[in-house]
């Protein structure tokens, strides 16, 4: 009779497939795609090659299943496979020159879509986007992924307190910006309102 | 998440990343993470397909090593580690930029005290051109290098 895999833990998964049980690894791949493909979309901002970078992670992550001995969760060491997954697509994405007309292509095919979008929200990616490899990391692992400073650090191969001061950094870096945009959307409310007392009194 | 873990300060700042965080805002996607099951079961199928063409590769032999080398290179042990290599550097450049002949030099001033006594006691002209010509001190260095008692004794 086969074992009822949904209760079994990760780390009683892994020793399901070391020891020659494929379907476990199915259960795996359940258990965590959506998280894997979640913060790979952080990364990259493609959902096809988030998807690719899922695809990826797990492969490696089935090949390499010897290397894991449960010193750290499953989790942590999927999303470090992940990780490094994303950074190398994104260094091939660097490589590749960029075709002008297609990036034209692309913003107009975003305009059309009639979406309004949050500028605070642009804007704090703008920022994200500039902070250092470490530090973004271990932002979006702590505050999109909620994961632990345990796991952060687990996943980013440094001590404790590093991925905590990482994250503080970050923190601190992205606060200026969102003080700057709070007072910025305080100007904009100024503005309008006294535009629209204007337009009342003509 | 434990939110006392991060300065008070900054509470603000994460509550705020976090209800900006939308990621269909952020890229312009309406929809970047299909929420359906069959597109994660469709995902998954792919993997799984994928998976069953390959093996798991056994573990290389240092594999277990390795991992015991990084886990002790902890910081305090790194910085151990560098000052050693430094003080390596210092030592070795300091041995280049120090002759080694100037220690030997005390070794090879006695060794020939028996062949410069000879050559003095043999030719006095020489003695006399040289170290009787200078002036006696307490600080003059030259005072040691020969023993003025052999020499005197010996002429």
């Amino acid at each position: 009779m086969s074992k009822n895999l949904i209760i079994l833990t990760d780390n009683e998964l892994v020793q399901e497939v070391k020891s020659g049980e494929r379907k476990a690894f199915s259960e795996i791949v359940k258990r965590h795609q959506k998280a894997v493909l979640r913060m790979s979309l952080r990364f990259v901002k493609d959902l096809d090659v988030a998807e690719d970078i899922v695809q990826e992670t797990f492969i490696k992550a089935y090949e390499k299943l010897n290397l894991f001995e449960g010193r750290s969760s499953f989790k942590s060491w999927v999303f470090q496979i992940a990780i490094n997954t994303a950074k190398n697509k994104l260094r091939e994405r660097k490589r590749i020159s960029v075709d002008i007309d297609n990036v034209q292509l692309a913003v107009g095919a975003i305009a059309e879509t009639g979406l309004v979008y949050s500028a605070l929200s642009k804007e704090i990616q703008v920022e994200i986007d500039k902070l250092p490899s470490k530090q973004r990391t271990a932002l979006v692992l702590r505050v999109y992924e909620d994961l632990s400073f345990k796991e952060i650090a687990e996943i980013m191969e440094c001590p404790y307190d590093t991925a905590k001061a990482n994250y503080r950094h970050a923190l601190l870096k992205l606060k200026e910006t969102l003080q700057t945009d709070v007072n910025l959307n305080l100007q904009l409310n100024a503005t309008f309102n006294e535009m629209a007392q204007f337009v009342e009194v003509e | 998440m434990n939110s006392n873990s991060v300065n008070p300060d900054l509470l603000s700042v994460e509550k705020k990343l976090k209800k900006e965080s939308n990621l269909e805002v952020v890229y312009g996607i309406q929809d970047p993470i299909p929420d359906s099951d069959d597109y994660f079961q469709a995902l998954h199928d792919k993997i799984m397909a994928k998976i069953n063409t390959i093996e798991i590769q056994p573990k290389p032999p240092l594999a277990g090593s390795a991992h015991v080398l990084k886990k002790i290179w902890n910081p305090s042990l790194s910085i151990v580690t560098m000052m050693a290599f430094l003080m390596t550097i210092g030592k070795v450049c300091l041995e280049k930029v120090y002759d080694p002949a100037l220690n030997n030099h005390v070794v090879t001033k006695y060794q020939n005290e028996d062949a410069l006594i000879d050559v003095i006691t043999e030719n006095k002209m020489v003695f006399e051109a040289s170290i009787m010509d200078m002036p006696y001190s307490d600080h003059f260095i030259e005072r040691d290098d020969v023993s003025m008692e052999r020499i005197i004794t010996s002429l």
